[in-house]
C-alpha cells in the first residue's frame, strides 16, 4: 500500500518531501563564522579596476592621438616638404621653392637686386601663379622689365621629369598671362634641370643663380665656338645682355619664346634634362641617326640606284630659284607619327606628316652632322605640316631635326626626328637636277614600296629604342 | 514631538523589514547585525544551492561557512545591481567547484575509497524515511542545473522569477527545467 502511494506520489507531495528533507537538514552555521574577520579593503580592488579601465581608455585615446598625428605629421610632411624649385632670372635671381600642391614654402632672393625686390614681398604659403605673378609685377615696378629687350630665364628642378615639364609649362604661361597685363614682351627662356655638382661650383664661383649657371653651361655644350671665357663673360652679364649676345651672335640655344602679344602659344624649350644631359641618352639618339641612314641607304638604292650619298642629295625644285631641296628620309621614334616627306628652302624647313598630329609646347632643335646645334623655331604648326625657321645653315650638309610636344590624333606625345639637307648652290647644279628627274619619274610606282620600308625601318627603331631604353634603366 | 523625533532616531533599524541588498550594503560597512539578518534571510536558499551541487551534506555545510565567511569579507566589491543573491550564489558556487578540484586532487590517491565513502555518506546522513529518500532521488538522478532550481524552489522557497534572475537565465528556461526534473523525479520515484 505504502509502495502504491509513492508510486502515485505526485509533484506536489515530491516538493513537499524535498522541502522537509532539505530544511531539516540546514545547518546553522552563523556562530562559526568569524565576523572579527577584516572585511578586504575592496577600495584598492575597486581603484585598480577604474584604474585599469582609466588606463585603457588613456591608451586608447593616446593611440587615437598618435594616428591622428601620424596622419596629420604626413599631411605636413609632404605639405612642407620642398617638391620643385623655380628660378626666375632677370638679373635679379629669385628662387621659389613649392610643395606638392605648388603652395611656395619658401622665396630666395639669390643677388642684391632680387633682396630689393624681395625684401617688400611676403610670398610664403602663397600659390605658384599668385608668386609668379608677384615677382613679374615687382621686376616691372622696380624698372627691371622695361619696354623693350627683356629676356626671362625659368629654370625649374624636379625630380621627376613629367612634373617638372608640366610645371615649367604652367610657370611660363603664368610669366606670358602677367607680361600680357603689363603690356610687355620678353624673350623667355626656359629649362628644366637636374642637379650637378659641376654646375652648382660654377654658380657660386660667379654668384649666380643654378639656373643661369646650368643655361650657359647648355649654351656651351650647345655651341663649341664659345669659350669658358666667354661663359664667363656671361655670367657677369644680365638675361636682357645674355638674350642680346645670343641674338647677335646667333647662338643655338636649345629653345626660346618670343612672347608677343600676336606670338604668345610657341614655346621652345631649352633643354630636356634627360635627351642633353644623359650620356645613355646621347646614344640612343646616335642609333636612331645611324637607322635613318641606313634606311634612307636602302631606299635609294632601290629607287635610284645611285651612290647613297647622291640618292640623299636629291631634288633641286626648279621652281625655286637655285635654291636645292631635300626630302629625305623620315625617322619616327614615336607611336604613329609618320613623316610624309620633308622640304627645304630658304631657311625654312617643312615638314610633311602622313598622319594628323598634335601640338603642345612644340620643341625644335636642328644639329648637323658633326652634332653643332642651330638656333631654330617655328614659324607655322599644323595638324598636317609644320614649318620651321632655321637660320645660318651652311650649305650642303645633312642636318638632323627633332621635333617634340607632338603627339599623334590620339595618343602620348612623342618625339620625332628627321633628316634633311641643304643644297650645294652651283656646282652641283646639274647633277641634282638629274636626281629630281630620277625621282619625278619614278614617285607614283614606288610609293607603296617606299611607305613600306619606312615603317620597316621605324620598327627597328622603335626596337632600338627600346632597347636602349632598357640599357637606360640599368 | 521633538521627543518624538529623537526616540524614532535612537530607535536601531528594524533589519528584518530591509531588503538583501540594503543589509548587503551594511554589512559592506562592516554592520554585523545586518549580516546577521542577511543569513537569516538567506541561509536555507544557499544551503539549498550549495547543496544542489556538492549533493553532500557535509560539504555543503562546510561550504556555506565559507560562503558566508566570504560574503562577509567581500561585501565591499559587491556592486548593486539588485541582484544580492546571485553575487551570493557565485560566491557559493565558486567555492564548491574549488572543493571539488580538491577532492579531484585528493582523489588521485584513492578514488574508489573516495566514491565510496562518499556514497557512504551521503546515505549515513539522510536515513531511509521518506523524505529523505526523494531528496536523495533528487540529488542522485537530475542534472546540476535542474538540482538548483529544484532545491532552491523548494527548500529554498524562491519564486521561478527570483531563482531565473539569480541563475540569470530566463524565466521560462527556469520553468521548463523545473517541470522537466519534476517529471523525472516523478519517473523515478513509480519505478522504484
Amino acid at each position: 500500500m505504502k509502495q502504491s502511494d509513492q508510486r502515485q506520489m505526485n509533484k506536489k507531495q515530491i516538493e513537499a518531501c524535498i522541502t522537509t528533507a532539505a530544511r531539516d537538514m540546514v545547518p546553522d552555521v552563523l556562530d562559526r563564522i568569524d565576523l572579527s574577520t577584516p572585511q578586504e579593503a575592496i577600495e584598492i580592488h575597486k581603484r585598480s579596476v577604474f584604474m585599469i579601465r582609466r588606463r585603457v581608455i588613456a591608451s586608447l585615446i593616446a593611440a587615437c592621438f598618435c594616428m591622428i598625428a601620424l596622419a596629420g605629421g604626413t599631411y605636413t610632411y609632404q605639405n612642407g616638404r620642398v617638391d620643385s624649385v623655380i628660378g626666375i632670372d632677370v638679373n635679379p635671381s629669385v628662387e621659389l621653392s613649392v610643395n606638392q600642391r605648388n603652395k611656395v614654402l619658401s622665396a630666395k632672393a639669390l643677388n642684391e637686386d632680387a633682396k630689393n625686390i624681395m625684401e617688400q614681398m611676403d610670398l610664403k604659403g602663397v600659390d605658384l601663379n599668385v608668386a609668379v605673378n608677384a615677382v613679374i609685377g615687382a621686376l616691372v615696378t622696380n624698372g627691371y622689365l622695361t619696354d623693350s629687350d627683356n629676356a626671362i630665364l625659368v629654370t625649374v628642378a624636379n625630380d621627376s621629369v613629367k612634373k617638372a615639364k608640366n610645371l615649367r609649362s604652367t610657370v611660363v604661361s603664368d610669366i606670358k598671362t602677367a607680361l600680357k597685363e603689363k603690356q610687355l614682351e620678353a624673350v623667355v627662356y626656359d629649362q628644366q634641370v637636374i642637379d650637378e655638382e659641376q654646375v652648382k661650383g660654377f654658380a657660386s664661383e660667379y654668384g649666380i643663380s643654378y639656373g643661369k649657371a646650368y643655361f650657359l653651361k647648355e649654351l656651351m655644350d650647345q655651341n663649341p665656338s664659345l669659350t669658358l671665357d666667354d661663359i664667363k663673360n656671361f655670367a657677369s652679364l644680365n638675361m636682357e645682355q645674355i638674350a642680346k649676345v645670343i641674338t647677335e651672335r646667333s647662338y643655338a640655344v636649345g629653345g626660346k619664346t618670343d612672347v608677343t602679344e600676336e606670338e604668345t602659344d610657341t614655346t621652345t624649350k631649352a633643354t630636356t634634362a634627360p635627351t642633353v644631359t644623359d650620356p645613355t641618352a646621347e646614344s640612343v639618339t646616335d642609333q636612331e641617326t645611324s637607322a635613318v641612314q641606313t634606311s634612307s641607304e636602302t631606299e635609294s638604292q632601290t629607287t635610284a640606284h645611285k651612290d647613297p650619298s647622291q640618292a640623299q642629295t636629291t631634288s633641286a625644285s626648279p621652281s625655286s630659284s637655285s635654291e636645292e631641296t631635300t626630302s629625305d628620309q623620315d625617322n619616327v621614334s614615336g607611336e604613329k607619327i609618320k613623316i610624309d616627306y620633308v622640304d627645304y628652302d630658304e631657311g625654312v624647313v617643312s615638314v610633311y606628316f602622313k598622319t594628323k598630329v598634335k601640338w603642345k609646347n612644340p620643341t625644335v632643335s636642328v644639329k648637323d652632322e658633326d652634332g653643332i646645334t642651330y638656333s631654330a623655331k617655328f614659324s607655322d604648326t599644323g595638324s598636317e605640316s609644320c614649318e620651321i625657321e632655321v637660320t645660318d645653315l651652311p650649305q650642303g650638309k645633312e642636318y638632323t631635326f627633332i621635333l617634340g610636344g607632338i603627339s599623334p590624333k590620339i595618343g602620348k606625345q612623342v618625339t620625332v626626328k628627321g633628316v634633311f639637307e641643304t643644297p650645294v648652290i652651283g656646282s652641283e647644279d646639274s647633277e641634282s637636277e638629274e636626281t629630281t628627274q630620277a625621282e619625278t619619274t619614278v614617285p607614283a610606282s614606288t610609293t607603296p614600296a617606299e611607305t613600306e620600308k619606312t615603317e620597316h625601318s621605324t620598327e627597328k627603331n622603335v626596337s632600338q629604342e627600346q632597347t636602349s631604353q632598357k640599357e637606360t634603366a640599368h | 514631538m521633538l521627543f518624538m523625533g529623537l526616540m524614532s532616531l535612537d530607535r536601531p533599524e528594524d533589519y528584518g523589514r530591509l531588503s538583501d541588498e540594503k543589509l548587503l550594503n551594511k554589512v559592506a560597512d562592516g554592520d554585523q547585525e545586518a549580516f546577521r539578518q542577511l543569513y537569516q534571510n538567506t541561509d536555507r536558499t544557499m544551503y539549498s544551492f550549495i547543496l544542489s551541487i556538492v549533493k553532500n551534506p557535509q560539504d555543503a555545510e562546510e561550504i556555506m561557512q565559507e560562503s558566508y565567511l566570504k560574503i562577509w569579507t567581500s561585501a565591499k566589491s559587491y556592486k548593486s545591481q539588485g541582484k544580492p543573491l546571485a553575487w551570493m550564489f557565485t560566491i557559493a558556487r565558486n567555492l564548491c567547484y574549488m572543493k571539488f578540484r580538491e577532492q579531484k586532487h585528493d582523489s588521485d590517491v584513492t578514488i574508489d575509497d573516495l566514491m565510496g565513502l562518499e556514497a557512504g555518506e551521503v546515505c549515513k546522513e539522510i536515513e531511509m524515511a521518506a523524505d529523505k529518500m526523494v531528496l536523495l532521488a533528487a540529488l542522485q538522478i537530475l542534472k546540476e542545473e535542474e538540482r538548483e532550481i529544484v532545491l532552491l524552489h523548494t527548500s529554498g522557497g524562491m519564486k521561478h522569477r527570483e531563482i531565473a534572475a539569480s541563475l540569470n537565465i530566463p524565466l521560462a528556461t527556469a520553468l521548463s527545467r523545473y517541470n522537466r526534473a519534476m517529471k523525472k523525479l516523478e519517473n523515478y520515484l513509480r519505478e522504484e
